[in-house]
This record gives structure tokens, sequence and C-alpha cells, in this order.
């Protein structure tokens, strides 16, 4: 018996990480417990990510459609929800401890809907209380089966503890995924390259448009997990850089790491800590570096997708970037002017701009974003 | 020993969390040992180095430079540490069943480290194996003690697949909290205003820079929440880029936004996010906006670019209003000079910045603008 709690309390604890085995330890609870059906959900008034709810509702012939009629009609009358809510928590709820079986078959939610669906007495308790979220669990016996005994009860009280610890840290990586997948992820989106260092250098993290960066021969790249840049001078300039936007007061500042026709920028920001849990002690800088050619260094392809153009208003968006007239445009083209200005409008309407400098304002941001 | 290793093992599952109830938690189990010392860390098996160490040696008089000789001088000749790095994770290591007296007299380890402090039998496992790192455990008791015995070896058996799980679920933890950290901190360093939405245009996270843009007035602003335009031809199109954003396989979508007839616009660039993300988890789509607003230099104060790319007061001023898309002749106006010596601010100001041309400097300013 011992043995068996203490299994089932560590299918709990691997369901942190894995929705299988917390599914596993209910399934569990609920053969001892000699129930048909199972569910642990949770209830959050914010818009929250919660955990997922696991249950064999399905498995006991429920399907979707009798879970959205016990949602509408009968979750906010339902006497076994407000007598587990009443209890202290880590408090187990029998039914039959809390009404009649009397009161019982005259309450909608048994009469309406859990008897016809063949099952009846319910046990069930809250696991996790934080903030406007709850974590319950609940179990119910077919309808022809006894009220749960003390021992059942017992058997439930032993486990709250370790479910209480586990449902917790469910929670909480929960949030913690949706954080680090929602930052990370927003980083990989942006075009320009972005590098995390530490004061020495050392990269933390490159988005997804800096490691191509440094994957290429060029005036940036990476050596034995530093940034450096190719030439010895501009390098101890960026170190500099990198060591001011770390130090107390920070500094920011801004670099040309090659000129030309390959011209880099880039700009050194101070990281703050803000954020800052386990592993971000040491101060951080953040290294942002863009190629600040005119915008007809666009790739025409992904000026046209993103502001949804045809070839041709795509062609003319990047000659009017460059510097060049409508006029020019239907010279180069051999289209009359007045067709190209049919274009013109066109393109500014799609865009959204009412002006030309608008357009090309937007095409500038496009290579930045 | 039932109760007080349930006590062990919820404080270690505390301690995924907490940092006091791990320490508490192993501390717990080495007066349950009857050790003196007890060091948990994390070696990397690429670079061998460790990190991560919770350890009561403060506690016993072992200060860090104690810590640092035995990692600079002692570990690579570690009889113990050989032994367990033969082992499986979870399986225990008393050391004087793999190490005989003889050997014990004989290693540096014992004799010019532990024995100087002290200490001499150690309990030990590898309880992480994972990912290129591997944590070790041990606990170490004073020499005057007799070598573990068979109810220590029960005691801490009993307790190991608590302490496995506990350890896999705190390193995870770390490494969650570490990336969401350097990741949420980056986007708030940036200086363009960016702001994550879901498809209904609900604000998921926005920057500090997207936050002072939307304090002001201008093109958008949130409302219940949501990210959204005052005008409605400009909320509808808003809607539809976010919308086709978080729903079709596009490289993103952008558009300028118009607050109001005849006012300037800003220019929005909406980026899919991509939802096969390892670290997604069973994710809605979401959409990452970048806002522009080029009337107003978002992000880095103005005396700040001056400072980066070493400009004079007056040619600041005169970089930000041909940023802001105004000619010499507007700056020389506004500055009640000469066109000809406006221009000569335009010279040394591209001289400065190694730019050729008006719109290289333009296209360089904006880059330092929001990047």
């Amino acid at each position: 018996m011992q043995s068996e709690t203490q299994v089932i309390a560590g299918l709990f604890y691997d369901g942190v990480l894995q929705p299988q085995a917390w599914h596993a330890a209910m399934d569990a609870m609920c053969t001892q417990l000699q129930a048909g059906v199972f569910h642990s959900f949770t209830l959050d008034e914010s818009s929250a990510p919660t955990p997922e709810s696991a249950g064999n509702l399905e498995q006991f012939g429920l399907h979707a459609r009798h879970m959205a009629e016990y949602e509408t009609q009968h979750a906010g009358n339902d006497p076994r929800l407000a007598a587990t809510l009443r209890l202290a928590t880590g408090g187990v709820m029998l039914d039959h401890e809390h009404f009649s079986a009397r009161e019982a078959l005259r309450n909608p939610v048994y009469a309406d809907w859990l008897i016809p669906l063949g099952l009846k007495h319910t046990a069930g308790t809250v696991v996790r209380l934080e903030g406007s979220a709850l974590d319950i669990i609940s179990f119910m016996r077919p309808r022809d089966a006894r009220p749960y005994s003390a021992d059942d009860k017992r058997f439930i009280e032993r486990l709250v503890p370790d479910i209480a610890r586990a449902a917790k840290l469910r929670a909480r990586m929960v949030t913690l995924s949706r954080s680090a997948h929602l930052g990370m992820a927003a980083l990989d989106s942006l075009r320009q390259s972005i590098v995390v260092v530490d004061a020495q250098c050392r990269i933390h993290h490159a988005n997804a448009a800096a490691e191509r960066l440094l994957a290429l021969p060029g005036a940036l790249g990476a050596r034995q997990g530093q940034l450096r840049c190719a030439v010895g001078t501009v390098h101890e300039r960026l170190e500099q850089l990198v060591r001011g936007a770390c130090a107390t007061p920070a500094k920011a500042g801004a670099i040309a790491l090659a000129d030309g026709p390959q011209r880099l920028v880039a700009a050194v920001l101070p990281l703050q800590a803000s954020h800052a849990w386990a592993g971000m002690q040491a101060p951080m800088a953040l290294v942002v570096a863009a190629m600040p050619g005119a915008a007809s260094s666009l790739a025409p392809r992904l000026v046209g997708d993103m502001l949804g153009l045809s070839p041709t208003e795509t062609r003319l968006a990047l000659l009017l970037a460059a510097g060049k007239t409508v006029k020019d445009f239907a010279a180069i083209e051999g289209m009359s002017w007045h067709t190209a200005r049919s274009h013109h409008k066109n393109l500014l309407r799609r865009a959204g701009c009412h002006r030309q400098t608008e357009l090309v304002q937007l095409l500038q941001t496009l290579q930045f974003a | 020993m039932q109760e007080q290793a349930k006590r062990i093992a919820g404080l270690l599952y505390d301690g995924v969390l907490s940092p006091q109830d791990w320490y508490d938690g192993l501390d717990g189990l080495r007066e349950a040992l009857g050790a003196g010392l007890f060091d948990y860390f994390t070696l990397s098996t690429i670079s061998s180095q460790a990190s991560g160490s919770v350890n009561n040696q403060g506690y016993v008089g072992l200060h860090a430079e104690k810590l640092r000789e035995y990692q600079d001088h002692y570990i690579g000749q570690d009889l113990r540490m050989a032994a367990l790095a033969q082992l499986p994770v979870g399986q225990l290591m008393l050391d004087h069943e793999h190490i005989s007296t003889r050997e014990m007299s004989r290693n540096i380890v014992y004799t010019d480290f532990l024995r100087p402090c002290g200490f001499q039998h150690t309990l030990g496992a590898l309880v992480r194996d994972e990912g290129g790192s591997r944590d070790f455990l041990g606990f170490i008791r004073p020499s005057d003690h007799a070598p573990y015995g068979a109810n220590d070896k029960a005691l801490v058996e009993r307790l190991m697949p608590d302490l496995t799980r506990a350890a896999r679920l705190r390193a995870r933890t770390g490494q969650l909290a570490r990336h969401a950290a350097l990741g949420l901190a980056a986007l708030d360093a940036l200086p363009q205003g960016i702001a994550v939405v879901d498809a209904q245009c609900r604000i998921q996270y926005s920057n500090p820079a997207a936050d002072r843009m939307l304090a002001r007035p201008g093109a958008m602003s949130v409302r219940h929440g949501r990210l959204s335009c005052h005008d409605g031809n400009a909320q509808a199109r808003w809607q539809s880029i976010v919308a086709d954003a978080c729903g079709r396989q596009v490289t993103g979508m952008a558009g300028a936004l118009q607050p109001a007839p005849g006012a300037r616009s800003w220019m929005v660039t909406v980026l899919p996010i991509n939802a096969r993300h390892p670290m997604a988890l069973h994710q809605a789509p979401m959409a990452l906006a970048v806002l522009h607003d080029p009337a107003a230099p978002n992000g880095i104060d103005p005396r700040l670019i001056g400072e980066m790319l070493g400009l004079s007061p007056t040619e600041t001023r005169l970089a930000l209003l041909l940023a802001a898309g105004n000619t010499v002749k507007d700056f020389a106006a506004a500055e009640g000079m000469s066109w000809h010596t406006a221009r000569s601010h335009t010279k040394n100001l591209l001289r400065k910045t190694g730019c050729r041309r008006q719109l290289e400097l333009v296209a360089l300013l904006q880059s330092l603008r929001i990047g």
C-alpha cells in the first residue's frame, strides 16, 4: 500500500514535464479508488496559460458534447464543486458526506447529467490555489457503486501533499516555458542579428539571423564561443563598447564593423536584468547588427509578400525607395505615364500609405524588422 | 526512517523552485547520514567545468579557496570521481567499496586535501546525466567516523528516485528560467517598439519602447488588452495583417497605419512567430509587431545618437531632421542660419559618419535607432 502511493506520487512528479505521466497517475488513483472516471482540470478566470487537463471521460463514453452540456448547464450549480471549494486546501470532498442521497437525486447535476451517463458518487479535492487559478482533481464511481469509504479518503489524503507540490511545479513550468518560448521565438522572428554577450564577449544567445551572420565569413564571427571581429582594431573597440554596456552605470554605443558595400553597423546596448532569475547574475550586453544599405537591397519577393504587391508594383516600390521617380519607372518599363501613375496609386493603397515619403520610410523599416 | 525520507523528499521537490529548500533537503540528508559535509555540483561533460555548487562547506570551515583548490589541483586525481564515472545514474558509490585503505593512504586527494580538512569517507552518486551536463552529489564524514553502512545505503537508495527526479526538474526549470530571462531581457533592451500579439490582437508581451509609444497619442493604443488603431480603416487593415501573419504560412506583413486623415502614419511590420520552436508548448499562433513612428524617433535618446557617432549638438539636430524626412533648407530655416552654413554642417556630418550620400545617413540613423 505504502509503495503504491509512492509510485503514484512519482508519476505525478514525472507529470510535471510529461502529460502522459500525469494521466497515468490519475488513472492509477482511479483504479485504486474503483472509480470509473477521473478528471484533472484547471479553473482560471484570467487568460493565463493553464496546464493541460487530463481525464478518461472519453473512455467512459463521455464526449465533447457532454462536457459542453456540463459547462453550459450544470457547472454553475454543481453541489460537488461548491462542496470541494468550501473545504480547506488539502481537504478531500466525498459527496455523500456533504449531501444526502435524496438531495443528490433532486439536483439537476446528478439527475439530468451524472446518473443518465452512468455515474454517481464523486470524490474531489483542490490541489492548487494560486491567484485566480484552481487545479482540481475528481473521481466518479459508476452509478451502482457504493459511496467512497474512509479508507478511500485516507488514500487520497496521503497523496494530496505530493499532488499539490507537483501541481505547483507543473503550473510554474507552463508559465516558464511560455515566457522562454515567447522571448526566444520573438527574437528569432526578427531579421536583425541579435547577440547577447557578457562583459568578456562570450555569446550567451544568438537569434536565428545572428546564427546565419556568424556562420558566414565576414566582419563578425564567433570563435570558441566568443564574438569576434575580423579586424583587430575594430574588435578592440567592440570589446570596449561591450565592457561599457556591462558596467555600472551602463552605456550604449555604436560601431561600424565593416565599411564599403558590405557595410555592417552594430549597436551595443546594456541588458537590464529586470527578468533576471537564476543564471543571469552577470551583467550582459546586447549586440544588434544591421546592414544599413539602401532599401533597394531588399529582396523583391520579400517586399512583394510583405506588402501584398504585384510584381510590377514591387519593382516600382523598389525604384522609388532608391530615389527614382514614377516617370523614371514609366521609361524603364516602357509604359505610358498614365499607366505608371495607376500602378503608383495601387501601390500606395495596398501599402496603406498616403504619401510617397511614407512608402520609402516603410520600405526602410522593412529591412530592419 | 519512513517519515524522515518523506520529509527530505518533500524539501527536495520544493527545492526545484526554492534554493533554500534545496539546501535544506540536502542538509537534512547529510544529517541523517551522519556526514559533516555535502556537496552538490554540476560538471559540464564538454568543458569539464564545475558549476552551480550547493554545499555546506562554509559551515564546516571550508571556504571558497579550498573548493577552488580542489577543482584546480585535485579533481583530476580524485579516485572517488573515477569510481563515480563508472556507475550509472542513481547508483550509490561508497568509497570503501571501491577504494582500498591502502589506495586511500596513497592518493593525494585523501592525504593532502581531505584528511588535513578533517574528512574521509564519502558516499556519492551521479544523480543526473543529460544534455552535456552531469550532477553529482557527495556526503563526506569526518575522519574519526566509520565508513557508511547498510542503513545509510538503504536511506539514500530509498530517496534516490525522488532525488534524480527532482534534479531533472530543477535543471529543466533553471534552463527555462534562463532562456525566459535572456529572451525577454533582450527584447526589453531593443530600442524599437515590439509587441507580441495573438490572432485577436491581444497583447502577450510588449517591450518598454512599445509601452512608451503606446502611452503617447498616436496611431495605436491598448484597449481591453488588445492592440488597436484609433482610425476605423487603419484598424481593419491592422486586424487583417495580424490575422494573416498568424494564420497563413507567410514571411510577414507590413503596412502604414494612419491615425487620422492627414496625420503622420506609423510603419508596422508584423512577423509570424514560429510555433514549431522547440520551446513551444501547445501554443496558439502569435505574431510579432515591430512599431515605428517616423515622426518620433523611438528608442535611443537623440543625444545618445550624437554621442555614438561623435557629432556636435548642431550636427545631431541636423541628422535627426534629415532622418525625419526634412531637407537641409528646412534645417537652415529652423536654425535661423544661412543655407551656406547649413551646407557646411551637412558636409561635416557626412564626413564624421563616413556616409557619402544623405540617403546613406538616413539609413545609418535608422539602423541605430531601431537596432
